[in-house]
């Protein structure tokens, strides 16, 4: 078993030397890295799986299925417009708002964690779209960053689903805290 | 069994190989992105003022116990980054130096002094502070490499700061601890003090 750990550590390693499109990667694998490459999508992608976490099983399995899907299909329709100036902003919203809601830790509606899971996806696509430059092959490149949002989603439900200890959990809330507290203050500066 | 096998069947094979390869990442070109993240990780600990506040508030915390070792370092963030907004805005904001000097000594006071105020006293006090760090925090901001990488890098160490607080509060649990915590306190309110003073002094 540790073997096969230290292989899928191998395997992602020359991923940490590749760019967002680099040549000799491949367009799914650029794909694959772009949300994990960028913080600002990253650290909102990274508080949604938290969130999702937090919820009941129906809500988190809506994240996970919300999240990627509206990722590809914003990123799809994304090729055909110019990339909005705001997404950045909309990153930082996404990250107060998240942030906040994690350190909350409260139930949510279903239509909320839905529409927060679209939100995140769509803000996160579009900017996928913006990274597609002529070469790529843009589906591949969108099903690398689908595939990559959708496991750090599962990836995020299945680690704070396990924690039992009260401390961990708390330990997710002040996460979240701080995830907040970045998203405040980058949205101050714009 | 050779070391080299006990390594290779340990848990912690994956993470050290991970490390080890770790180099790679800089061959991207992300060198705004860790500048930023590295001064913002830097900013915190660069400072004797903000260190002492960060850990004394994981060390009062666990000294109140729960909720309110869990409720500081949840808390303190998110007004923090009130501060912050208001430092990267420019806001003017009286006495900063004078307010994290001050948030040293009056901390350490509530340790050495073991105090238990209500929780809704203990979170003000610190939210006051954490206001004054925050705007600290925030005022270089605009100046960094990389804004949110700054950001990321801050808060992460801050938090951090917390944690070791908490952790070093784990040493409450026996008598001996307990009174190590205190002296700890007595300590930090004491450089608080010459904190205050040399920002007086500066004036």
């Amino acid at each position: 078993m540790n073997k096969f750990r230290l292989g899928a550590v191998a395997l992602l390693a020359p991923s940490l030397a590749a760019a967002h499109v680099m040549p000799g990667v491949g367009d799914f694998y650029s794909g694959m890295l772009h949300p994990l490459l960028s913080l600002d999508q990253l650290v909102p992608l990274a508080a949604l799986s938290l969130l999702a976490g937090q919820q009941n099983r129906n809500l988190a399995v809506t994240a996970l299925i919300a999240f990627p899907a509206a990722l590809a299909a914003a990123a799809r329709a994304g090729l055909a417009v110019r990339q909005p100036s705001f997404l950045f902003v909309a990153s930082a919203a996404a990250m107060a708002i998240l942030g906040v809601l994690i350190a909350v830790s409260r139930p949510l509606p279903h239509f909320a964690v839905a529409a927060l899971a679209i939100a995140v996806g769509v803000v996160e696509g579009l900017a996928v779209s913006g990274e597609i430059s002529p070469g790529v092959e843009p589906l591949r490149f969108i099903a690398g960053a689908a595939l990559t949002g959708l496991v750090m989603v599962a990836y995020g439900i299945g680690l704070v689903r396990r924690l039992r200890a009260e401390w961990m959990r708390i330990a997710v809330r002040a996460a979240g805290s701080w995830v907040a507290a970045i998203g405040v203050m980058v949205l101050a500066l714009k | 069994m050779r070391i080299s096998n006990l390594i290779l069947r340990s848990r912690l094979a994956p993470p050290l190989a991970a490390l080890c390869l770790a180099p790679a990442a800089f061959a991207h070109n992300v060198a705004g992105t860790a500048t930023g993240f590295e001064s913002g990780l830097k900013h915190p600990i660069s400072g004797l003022d903000h260190v002492l506040a960060m850990v004394a508030v994981g060390i009062w915390g666990s000294q109140l116990g729960a909720p309110a070792v869990w409720l500081l370092p949840v808390a303190f963030p998110l007004v923090m980054s009130i501060g912050g907004a208001l430092g990267v805005r420019g806001v003017p904001l009286p006495g900063v130096e004078t307010g994290i000097a001050l948030s040293a000594l009056a901390l350490g006071l509530a340790i050495a002094l073991a105090a238990r105020p209500p929780l809704w006293v203990a979170a003000t006090l610190v939210a006051i502070f954490a206001v004054f760090h925050g705007y600290a925090h925030g005022a270089e901001l605009p100046h960094a490499a990389e804004p949110l990488a700054y950001g990321v890098g801050f808060v992460t160490a801050t938090g951090l700061l917390h944690a070791s607080g908490i952790a070093l509060g784990v040493f409450g649990k026996w008598q001996l601890g307990r009174r190590a915590l205190r002296l700890a306190g007595v300590a930090i309110a004491i450089t608080g003090a010459h904190l205050v003073m040399g920002v007086i002094g500066s004036r």
